[in-house]
């Protein structure tokens, strides 16, 4: 008898494509910001070709990964112990870096006032996954140094994202203020 | 003495020839176990109330099925990660894990006993060692099989519990060269689980008897969902595999 576990999208879930032993005993999950449903069953219990099955915990588990990415954001140059962790980051995601402005200087240029900044941190976004428990520990030693640095500019470094997507939505809404 | 036969089921017989060249027999070995590997997350809990003060044994039969550095976690406290309450051995750097192997020196636990802070101990090749220590915490439950994030494959047997230190003699006697050996007596055993097979209880679950006087079957928890025929019979085939 072939165990299998089993996934699928909720908005794809119909009940009746399954038998009634099964139905009701799907578990809910949340991947990648996507709502799943969930099972470990018996294969003939499911009468669909649609969703995705695992023979393994390790199959699974691979898959897993894939899609339950986190990241969060770091300041690239107020911590130097932390640009080799970020030297990953910026060759795999150069596009991902953006600044901070953190003071500004107004400025008269041909008779107008321009504001222009004066103090600019790089920031980067970290992939927790990879790095897990470094990723973790330089977070808190991040969060010290920037209330220490940059009292007056709050940033919520504990927000997580749990895709590159929701990842440029952010940085996109920040702009170059944040 | 010579073996000449021996059936590996539970109750099966293994006879050995004696000084005279005559078969003897005996009627009991570990037999079936049950399996417990990294890539399941298949557990049972059962519920103890063993203070801090109390003399208590715990004992569980563990063989390394896999050629592996590392070893399934197979026996906690209280769900609590890998620490089996706070023992530490003076030879040891490591608090108690059941089943676990301890770096240092390489052994399984297999089970222990404790009175007054004195904690004698068994290790897979049936050696006793003793160190002393004060229980760290009560116990409310332990949870049986489930695999922390290690490698490796074990199956286990004869999970037994006792409201009294049982002696040395006794805990090699069970353990018996890693062959088992029935219970001596039944004397302050409150759980005894063998788990050599799964049964189907009150026609509502999938699990392992209770073969001590309390009764207290378990279920089995994360086996596949479907009928409970169809989990018997999945947990029989692929979860239980000969010692």
């Amino acid at each position: 008898m072939v165990a299998k576990l089993y996934v699928i999208q909720t908005a794809n879930f119909i009940p009746e494509n399954y038998s009634d032993v099964i139905r009701d005993k799907f578990t809910d999950k949340v991947y990648e910001g996507v709502e799943y449903k969930q099972i470990f069953t018996f294969e003939h219990h499911i009468h669909t070709a649609e969703g995705l099955f695992f023979d393994t915990q390790e199959e699974f588990q691979n898959w897993k990964n894939q899609h339950e990415y986190d990241y969060f954001i770091l300041p690239l140059d107020l911590v130097p112990s932390i640009k080799h962790y970020a030297s990953w980051v910026k060759e795999t995601y150069p596009d991902k870096i953006f600044d901070v402005v953190l003071g500004t200087d107004e400025i008269e240029v041909e008779g107008q006032m321009v504001t222009v900044p004066t103090n600019i941190v790089k920031m980067i976004p970290c992939g927790i996954t990879a790095f897990n428990a470094e990723g973790e520990m330089l977070l808190e030693a991040v969060i010290e140094s920037w209330n220490t640095q940059a009292p007056n500019k709050v940033i919520d470094f504990n927000v997580k994202f749990y895709s590159l997507t929701e990842l440029d939505n952010f940085i996109a809404s920040c702009g170059s203020s944040l | 003495m010579k073996l000449i036969k021996q059936n590996d089921s539970a109750g099966g017989l293994i006879f050995k020839q004696n000084t005279n060249g005559k078969a003897m027999k005996q009627n009991y070995n570990f037999g079936k176990s049950f399996i417990v590997t990294v890539s399941t997350s298949i557990y049972f809990d059962i519920p103890v109330n063993i203070g801090i003060n109390d003399s208590f044994t715990i004992l569980l039969f563990a063989k390394k099925k896999a050629n592996s550095s590392n070893n399934p976690q197979i026996l906690r406290v209280n769900a609590l990660t890998d620490t089996f309450f706070s023992f530490r051995a003076s030879d040891l750097n490591n608090s108690i894990a059941v089943g676990a192997i301890l770096s240092q020196n390489q052994k399984v636990l297999t089970g222990f006993s404790y009175q007054n802070g004195s904690v004698r101990y068994i290790d897979e090749s049936g050696n006793i060692l003793s160190f002393y220590s004060l229980m760290g915490e009560a116990a409310t439950f332990l949870r049986v099989g489930l695999s922390g994030a290690t490698v490796g494959k074990m199956v286990i047997n004869n999970l037994i519990i006792y409201n009294r230190a049982v002696s040395d003699a006794e805990m090699i006697y069970l353990k018996n060269n890693n062959l088992g050996n029935d219970i001596l007596n039944t004397f302050g055993m409150i759980r005894r689980y063998k788990m050599d097979k799964f049964e189907i209880f009150n026609n509502s679950y999938v699990g392992f008897r209770d073969y001590s006087q309390n009764s207290l079957h378990r279920p089995v928890i994360g086996l596949p969902v479907g009928t409970l025929q169809e989990q018997l019979d999945y947990a029989n085939n692929n979860l239980i595999e000969s010692w």
